[in-house]
């Protein structure tokens, strides 16, 4: 089993040539899909020979993010670049309130690994946390354990099951703010089997504020 | 990007114990609405509700008044809270879950009892979003002379463009205020000079009449009011919005505030066909006949103002009718959804929706009287809104789903109420049919 650390996006200093090929694609006109990490929101557009981007992005660190990213272009093209990018509006939502985890079951072991390095590049992420379970793992790994908490006694069966079923896991907390990107993620863009989303919980309080016999009791 | 989430606690949850409520309580803190707040919610609402009352609402309460007078005033009264508990419920899906309905419900209880669900609902839809289009047509039709069938067309090709290419939400403003045109009702409700002492006693006293146009009308009233689509829509809002669940007071004081407003309008619309029509014992078969509640009003221009609020009902109603078809269907099987993704980035989703238009087109073209396709689309909302408020119910009160914000007591009470409320008028409507047959 592997567990990921806590990755903020700009400790990858990779992520901006990660994305060059997309970049160069858009330039071409030839991009097939969105943004790698910030899909429709954000579009760039060739007039006159200038590579302008429009669209919004969640906030200032994200648009600098994309500013590395076109500088990384340049670098390679020499093309002028304009960045219209605006910043969006605050949602009323406080971060660092309350957060939220995700388990999201794939196929196998590789899959789950593939979408686990494609959200270390994601800003979403950003100080959120990823755990990556396979079904390899011992019953009494100290990794494992530590999932379980994460995601409570009344998900474990959930876990429990996925992983007897041969899939892999990614159990992935980030603020409430982030939840509904996150959730889109896992869910639309990389096609999990299943994305459970936990009820929100007070920000580092660790575990959800469910107990396991209450939740018995509810139904 | 603004806060670092700490490491998971090694602190074991209470157990046995209840829940510890905090993120509820945190949230609360967060959701301390100042009257200025209150202000900003009230007004929006109160345009959304008006915007609840689509062609088919308007179309279905007309005949209601038309067919039973105001001996159903009181489902109005009682489907109001029931009404708001449910978007509530449907909203909370959204805004703790993050997820829309159709993928919750075959996220927690499988695909099977989803699709089951969703198949209704579309059916549902298709039907309501082919008789709005023809109702658009018919009114159009009314003010210009010209035969109705050759509208169908140009307007739902104005649906299409506007649903897959146009900025709804931004339309979506303007089109409100000529809804408003709706709130004449109220005025022609006064200027008819009702017997306000038999609309306000059938207000608060139930009247039962064990016929078939009674039944029929009640269970059309209540599916008109409760209707399975703006389920879908309203959790696929709070998705399309990001309102997650530090926003749910001001959600809940949204929804609250509309379907009053909504339901208020319907008593007047009720209120304004019965005197004008169920009084003189005209009922309704054609849109010139529905306009003629307006004429104490607007005298001859009844059937323009008529008109004008259908078509805006209509070009706010249609889209979302094949957009909450679209996402039920993705929900289900797990597509790319959402009105902000472009149609290259969610071709399934997009390819719904443009079918759901068609099929609508094909029924509005059909020839079927659009007063009667409009009422018994409705009726089959009514048929198939208890099995989804069940859904919904056993989502919003599963403590594994929503955590602390589970449904309280009160909540739940509300909740099997209105199952009970349907489920009673659909056997009643099926047993009267059955046995005296089906209205001439």
């Amino acid at each position: 089993m592997v567990t990921e650390p806590d990755h903020p996006i700009a400790a990858n200093a990779d992520a901006p040539e990660q994305h060059l090929s997309w970049w160069l694609s858009a330039l071409q006109g030839q991009a097939q899909a969105g943004h790698p990490v910030y899909g429709e929101t954000l579009h760039a557009e060739l007039q006159d020979e200038t590579l302008v981007m429009t669209g919004t992005v969640p906030s200032e660190d994200c648009r600098h993010a994309v500013q590395a990213e076109l500088r990384t272009l340049q670098a390679h093209t020499d093309i002028p670049v304009r960045n219209e990018l605006t910043v969006a509006e605050p949602t009323g939502e406080e971060p660092g309130v309350l957060q939220q985890t995700l388990v999201a079951t794939y196929e196998n072991a590789t899959q789950a690994k593939v979408v686990a390095e494609q959200l270390r590049a994601n800003p979403v992420l950003d100080s959120g946390r990823l755990q990556l379970l396979t079904p390899d793992s011992s019953i009494g790994d100290g990794d494992r354990t530590e999932a379980f908490r994460t995601v409570t006694e009344t998900y474990r069966a959930d876990l429990d099951r996925a992983l007897e079923e041969g899939h892999a896991v990614l159990v992935v907390t980030v603020d409430e703010t982030r939840t509904f990107e996150m959730r889109q993620l896992l869910d639309e863009e990389t096609r999990s089997l299943q994305t459970l989303v936990l009820p929100p919980r007070v920000a580092g309080s660790g575990t959800n504020a469910v107990a396991p016999d209450t939740a018995e009791r509810a139904r | 990007m603004s806060t670092t989430l700490p490491p998971p606690s090694t602190e074991q949850p209470a157990q046995g114990g209840n829940p510890s409520g905090d993120a509820q309580r945190a949230v609360d803190v967060q959701q301390r609405l100042k009257l200025r707040d209150v202000l900003k919610v009230v007004g929006p609402g109160i345009i959304t509700g008006g915007a609840d009352n689509d062609p088919a609402g308007v179309t279905t309460y007309s005949v209601v008044g038309a067919q039973n007078g105001f001996s159903q005033n009181w489902l109005l009264l009682l489907s109001t809270p029931l009404l708001i508990v449910i978007q509530q419920m449907s909203a909370k899906i959204g805004n703790v879950t993050k997820t829309d309905l159709a993928t919750a419900i075959r996220t927690h209880y499988g695909v099977k009892v989803a699709a089951v669900a969703v198949l209704a609902t579309v059916i549902a839809n298709v039907l309501t979003l082919g008789a709005d289009l023809e109702m658009m047509a018919a009114v159009t039709g009314l003010v210009t002379g010209l035969n109705f069938v050759y509208f169908i067309v140009p307007f739902s090709a104005i649906m299409a463009y506007v649903t897959i290419f146009a900025d709804h939400r931004a339309l979506s403003k303007f089109l409100l205020w000529l809804v408003a045109v709706f709130a004449a009702y109220i005025v022609a409700a006064f200027l008819a000079r009702p017997n306000w002492a038999d609309a306000l006693t059938n207000l608060v006293i139930p009247h039962l009449d064990p016929s078939p146009d009674y039944f029929l009308g009640a269970v059309g009233l209540l599916g008109t009011t409760i209707t399975p689509y703006l389920f879908f829509w309203q959790t696929s809002g709070e998705i399309e919005e990001q309102r997650g669940v530090q926003q749910i007071t001001r959600t809940n004081l949204d929804v609250a505030v509309g379907m009053i407003w909504s339901n208020v309008t319907a008593f007047f619309i009720i209120v304004a066909t019965g005197t004008v029509l169920f009084a003189h014992h005209s009922s309704i078969k054609t849109a010139a006949d529905a306009a003629k509640a307006l004429e104490p009003f607007a005298g001859t221009f009844a059937k323009y103002l008529f008109a004008v609020g259908i078509i805006g009902a209509g070009l706010l109603a249609v889209p979302v009718l094949a957009a909450s078809t679209a996402y039920c269907i993705s929900g289900l099987a797990g597509w790319r959804r959402g009105l902000t993704r472009e149609a290259r980035n969610a071709p399934q989703f997009y390819l719904v929706l443009g079918v759901a238009l068609l099929v609508g087109i094909q029924f509005a073209v059909s020839g079927v009287d659009p007063i009667k396709a409009l009422f018994y689309s409705q009726v089959l909302d009514g048929v198939i809104a208890p099995v989804l408020v069940v859904l919904l119910l056993l989502l919003t009160s599963s403590r594994k789903v929503m955590g602390d914000f589970v449904n309280n007591r009160a909540i739940k009470v509300i909740g099997w109420l209105a199952v009970a409320v349907l489920v009673v008028a659909d056997v009643a409507m099926f047993s009267t049919v059955i046995t005296k047959g089906l209205p001439g």
